[in-house]
């Protein structure tokens, strides 16, 4: 099994977006996933299509048997589970996720957890094979963001792999392409790629469905197929 | 019946009647009238015609079967006599001509069935048995094949080890008197089968015996058929000139001796080059680019010279923008421009783009002053060159510094010259990317095999050399016009160490005419020649015996002029003056030299097939020949004569037309040669019956000599240069974004300067003048673009970059131009030679040539010209056709 | 999975040093893309709140 956390630096660089893109291309190409939802917000239905009417989710059950019951499979054969209306406590939240390994035909699949960006991540507890994905945007506050987040890291000790990764990004943006190049050569957890900014990403919610599904000939799509395929390096290690 | 009305009203046509009916039946006579009413009153003829159409009917009748059915007749003319002009009527008398002339024509060639099926049977067993033969001769041949492959392949176990090598390597060779024993014992094999005197039969049955090998190794791969092969060549071409010196010379007649002596030293000439030629291509080094330290603090810091002298700026800006993007630390990394022109819109480039501009007060001993006098004010530790249109990859230094830091005495490596543009030959003859061009030989394989023997030499630009070598040997030579050669041979004497590396990392512009061209040949060769003079690699110490072999035959390449012009004019001798220059009979020259010829053609095919097609180097060394006999003469007896003339690089050419001046020479051989063919046909008709299979033979060379002529006129017709930005092919990916933030997967198919072309997987929706975001990638970055489409089809976008700013344009060579993979599909996109394919194609240019001299013929020859051949098309129009082949559904 | 892990895991777009690695041997590892150190130190020049981190990080690591 391999978990994947993503978590946005800061709230609004569209974390859950690439949760859902990440879960449809790792199923595309035969690997079995399955999608938490952490946040509160609870929009990861959205992505998967999942009815606007349906809000409970695995905060509002009592019991592991109850969670059982929310775990919705979308069109493209993902399996995902939505927060529900309840905000839970800390306990509740890692206990969720320590759950998790409970599921059946864990052992092969990827457990992708979508989480929200106010709850930092040494909240969760966190394994060794565990890789954190921090979504930033390229502007000044990420940027801001980033190095308090490095000197929190170096001060701790932290069993898990942690990447930040670029998105919504635009080149032709002196600011984004100026600092993208100072945090490519300056930062080794950066990722080597980004995620471009396309307005099919946005688009494809309102659709219901996923960018992959809405464009396939765009550059999201190898994006997304690029993120994949880097991770899976990761994991291979 | 013919009523009593009509007998009044025709008096004429009354005693017309009668005297028909003297002639012919009444049955016919009735025809004939009935007809001419029909043709008379229907068709409109007029009185004559009309009259005389039954009576051609009648006759043609007697040779041909017509059917009685008007349409019926229509189309058996038409079948029968295609050649006539229509419509018939107007030209009623050449058509009754033509007509006359195809009826004899049909009677005596008419197809009778009976006659039909006894050829049809012929024939039928003449390709059976025929087949038979060829079966046989296949499962010979297969046979052959497998037990070559036997023997040869042993070295499939060891795939790595190329087969010279495990040659080379053996341990048998170890043991310095096994070496000398085996080595002597070949000499003398040799010498036996080289020097021995066959009868003509028996030549012709070892000839045939190593055809045969020759042809079952074709499909065998591998380096050790290929040193088969090269054997049996060596073999047979010293064999052949061993007849020469001492079976065919006639020292009877002494015009005969003086021109067959001539002859025959071309022919040593030409098995002099191969053989050198064989040895200095037997092994490819092919070496490969070393890593270097993953510390950049340990790399060398490098000086990169770009001289330039009159060429334009736009021609300088993207090779200075390119080098200042190498990838090299830029603490490390130094360009600087070396204006031999002093002009200040230069200097302002220079500053604005932060390199260095270094001029000098006089020009003295062009480009290598000019990098002499750099050298003063430089401190790099090495120096890369290129020339101001050679724009280099990003990885260029990456890819070559490493050899330079494995061994110390290495003073230079070399990279290939790569043309992103065509060169005259393809621009003028349209086969651009469709044959390998010219320079495609050197860079592709003979300076791979040079590197083999440690003898490679700098070629001028693309390369990067070490500074304390050249400190050593006092700069850069320039006491000879190809300074590059000359600084090389200098620093090996030295006791350097020189390398190749084959994989293209710079590309620039290819000479713009023919006549630039061949500017640039003379002065390679008047270089070469006073090399040979000056600093001759026979004689001096310092070099190996390898080393002195393959630059003598660097330099022998271009005293091709006399030999050339010799093999051009030689079958000539025999036709105009009876002269046999090669004195021996028919059969003896034909057993001899075509089969020698085959072989060795086989062989270079073999060798040289992905680098050069067959027949071509005939037709590149004809071109030359005459301009490079003067210069390359004037050398060798004083080599400070003549002067230095810069190739142009950048003009264009505006209008299409055909450059007579340069093509004087191949005009006047074609004649002598046209005439000489002319002459030995008549010869042959009214000459003396024992000459006619010399004769023969000479005017198949000559026609031969001809069609090489042919293809080399046709050179010279310059084509029309319509883009002033060169376009250039690619394939590689990268992304737009529309104005409406969606984004698309692209693949460039094309860029220039300023703009790009695009293909995309999916029908779009773009039309001209949309505004795009063009997304490029230089490895990891990415660069955004704004662009204009100007043209658009199904799933291909012309885009246009305007006003972009020097930081923009820098980035666009990066990710375009500069990058690492741009010029690795140089090699990859011609299949193998195929000789007989290869001749054709020759033909066809050679056909082009002939009808682009009268296309472009000069004004006051043009009515002549255009007269002759409309005279000729029409005598042609009266020569008996064979009737259409109708289908016989019986 | 497998797709995906056939695929360079840098990047899908193509890239030029992998070509010409896979062209002609030695490993694209081997190449150093080369940092424009001069690029970097003027864009923390130019925005003043990348100067200041700049500076408070130089200043710490320094204690």
């Amino acid at each position: 099994m391999q978990r994947i956390f993503l978590k946005g630096i800061k709230g609004g660089t569209g974390c859950t977006a690439i949760v859902a893109n990440l879960a449809c291309v790792l199923k595309k190409s035969g690997v079995h996933v399955i999608a938490v939802d952490l946040d509160p917000k609870s929009d990861l239905g959205l992505h998967f299509g999942l009815p606007w009417k349906n809000t409970q989710g695995w905060s509002d059950a009592e019991n592991f048997n109850d969670i059982l019951t929310c775990f919705y499979q979308d069109s493209d054969g993902i399996i995902f589970l939505p927060h529900g209306e309840k905000t839970p406590s800390n306990t509740a939240l890692n206990e969720l996720i320590d759950n998790c390994n409970k599921l059946d035909n864990v052992q092969n699949a990827w457990v992708l957890f979508d989480c929200p960006s106010h709850i930092d991540i040494s909240n969760y507890t966190l394994h060794k094979d565990d890789i954190v994905i921090e979504l930033v945007n390229c502007d000044a506050v990420c940027h801001s963001l980033i190095y308090r987040r490095l000197q929190k890291l170096k001060k701790t000790e932290n069993s898990w792999h942690h990447f930040f990764l670029v998105n919504r990004y635009n080149s032709s943006s002196e600011l984004e392409f100026d600092l993208f190049s100072l945090w490519q050569s300056t930062l080794p957890l950066m990722a080597p790629f980004f995620i471009n900014s396309d307005e099919v990403i946005k688009e494809s919610t309102a659709y219901r469905n996923v960018a992959l599904n809405c464009a396939p000939y765009s550059i999201a799509n190898d994006d997304f197929e690029t993120l994949a395929g880097w991770l899976v390096s990761k994991t291979a290690l | 019946m013919i009523s009593f009305k009509a007998l009044h009203k025709h008096p004429f046509q009354n005693t017309f009647r009668l005297v028909l009916s003297l002639l012919f039946s009444e049955k016919l006579v009735r025809l004939i009238l009935f007809k001419f009413h029909g043709y008379f009153n229907q068709h409109r003829m007029n009185a004559i015609e009309a009259l005389l159409m039954p009576f051609l009917i009648i006759v043609s009748s007697l040779f041909v079967k017509i059917s009685v059915h008007k349409r019926n007749i229509r189309e058996s003319i038409s079948v029968n006599y295609p050649h006539l002009r229509q419509p018939y009527r107007n030209h009623p008398y050449s058509n009754s001509i033509r007509f006359i002339l195809q009826s004899v024509f049909l009677t005596f060639v008419k197809k009778t069935t009976k006659k039909r099926a006894t050829k049809e049977k012929i024939s039928h067993h003449f390709y059976d048995s025929v087949n038979r033969l060829f079966r046989q001769f296949r499962w010979f041949d297969l046979k052959l094949g497998k037990l070559l492959r036997r023997i040869l392949s042993k070295s499939k176990k060891k795939p790595k080890q190329s087969a010279f090598y495990s040659i080379a390597d053996a341990r048998v060779w170890q043991n310095k008197y096994v070496k000398y024993i085996v080595i002597a014992f070949i000499l003398f094999l040799l010498t036996i089968f080289i020097t021995i005197p066959f009868s003509l039969e028996a030549q012709a049955i070892f000839i045939s015996f190593i055809l045969l090998v020759a042809y079952s190794l074709k499909r065998i791969k591998g380096q050790m058929a290929t040193i088969v092969m090269i054997t049996l060549s060596v073999t047979t071409s010293s064999r052949y000139l061993w007849w020469r010196y001492t079976e065919t010379l006639n020292w009877d007649d002494p015009l005969a001796l003086a021109l067959g002596a001539g002859l025959l030293l071309a022919e040593t000439y030409a098995w002099l080059v191969l053989i050198l030629g064989f040895f200095q291509t037997i092994n490819p080094l092919e070496r490969k680019p070393i890593p270097l330290p993953r510390n950049t603090d340990l790399w060398p810091t490098v000086d990169v010279y770009i001289p330039t002298y009159n060429e334009p700026l736009s021609v300088v800006k993207p090779t200075t923008l390119a080098a200042l993007s190498i990838d090299w630390p830029e603490d490390k990394l130094n360009v600087y421009i070396l204006d031999d022109g002093k002009r200040p819109e230069f200097a302002d480039f220079a500053k604005e783009v932060g390199v260095g501009y270094l001029t000098r007060p006089d020009n003295n001993h062009a480009k290598a002053g000019n990098m002499n006098s750099a050298m003063r004010y430089t401190h790099g530790e090495y120096i890369a060159i290129f020339d101001c249109d050679h724009v280099p990859a990003r990885s260029f230094l990456q890819t070559t510094m490493g050899q330079f830091l494995k061994d110390s005495k290495v003073c230079l490596v070399q990279t290939p010259h790569h043309f992103f543009s065509a060169d005259p030959f393809e621009r003028n003859l349209n086969n651009h990317s469709q044959i390998p061009n010219e320079n495609m030989l050197f860079y592709g394989l003979i300076q791979d095999g040079n590197d083999m023997w440690d003898a490679t030499f700098f070629c001028g630009s693309c390369a990067v050399l070490k500074r304390e070598a050249l400190d050593n040997i006092g700069g850069f030579a320039f006491e000879t016009v190809t300074e590059d050669a000359h600084t090389a041979l200098r620093m090996q004497r030295a006791g350097y160490k020189t390398a190749y590396i084959n994989i293209p990392q710079a590309a620039g512009l290819a000479t713009d005419s023919l006549s630039a061209h061949i500017g640039q040949r003379i002065r390679w060769a008047r270089g070469m020649a006073q090399i040979f003079r000056l600093d001759n690699p026979l004689m001096g110490k310092g070099l190996s015996i390898p080393q002195r072999l393959c630059y003598i035959n660097a330099m022998l390449h271009f005293l091709s002029g006399i030999p050339r012009i010799v093999f051009l004019t030689a079958p000539l001798a025999l036709i105009y003056f009876n002269a046999y220059i090669i004195y021996a009979p028919f059969l003896a020259i034909f057993i001899y030299v075509v089969p020698t010829l085959i072989q060795i053609k086989a062989t270079n095919s073999r060798i040289q097939g992905k680098y050069r097609y067959s027949f071509w180097g005939e037709v590149y060394e004809s071109v030359l020949a005459w301009y490079i006999l003067k210069p390359t003469t004037v050398a060798l007896f004083n080599p400070n004569k003549g002067k230095f003339n810069v190739t142009e690089k950048g003009g264009l050419n505006d209008e299409e037309h055909y450059d007579w001046g340069i093509s004087k020479p191949y005009l006047i051989l074609l004649a002598i040669n046209l005439l000489g063919i002319v002459f030995g046909v008549l010869r042959l008709i009214f000459g003396d019956p024992s000459q006619i299979g010399v004769l023969v033979i000479s005017m198949g060379w000559a026609l031969y000599n001809m069609i090489i002529l042919g293809a080399a006129v046709a050179v010279a017709a310059e084509a029309r240069q319509v883009r002033h930005s060169h376009r250039i092919k690619a394939n590689f990916p990268a992304g737009i974004r529309l104005a409406n933030g969606h984004t698309l997967k692209v693949r460039i198919t094309d860029y220039s300067d300023n703009g790009v072309g695009i293909e995309t997987e999916h029908a779009h929706l773009c039309r001209v003048n949309d505004k795009i975001e063009l997304l490029m990638s230089r490895g990891d970055k990415q660069f955004s673009f704004t662009t204009h489409v100007c043209n658009t089809r199904n799933k291909q976008i012309g885009l246009t970059l305007k006003d972009l700013s020097l930081e923009k344009q820098r980035a666009f060579i990066q990710c375009t131009f500069s990058r690492a993979d741009a010029w690795l599909d140089w090699q990859n996109n011609f299949r193998h030679d195929r000789p007989s394919y290869s001749f054709k194609e020759v033909q066809k240019t050679s056909l082009r040539g002939f009808s682009n001299l009268l296309f472009h013929a000069p004004r006051p020859l043009q009515p002549t010209i255009k007269l002759l051949t409309r005279l000729v098309m029409y005598i042609n129009s009266f020569i008996p056709k064979k009737p259409i082949v109708q289908n016989n559904y019986d | 999975m497998q797709n995906l892990i056939s695929k360079n895991p840098q990047t899908l777009t193509s890239n030029d040093i992998a070509n010409l690695a896979h062209r002609f041997g030695g490993k694209s590892e081997d190449y150093i893309e080369i940092v424009n150190t001069q690029k970097n130190m003027q864009t923390i020049n130019k925005y003043a709140l990348l100067k200041e981190i700049d500076n408070e990080l130089a200043s710490i690591t320094s204690r």
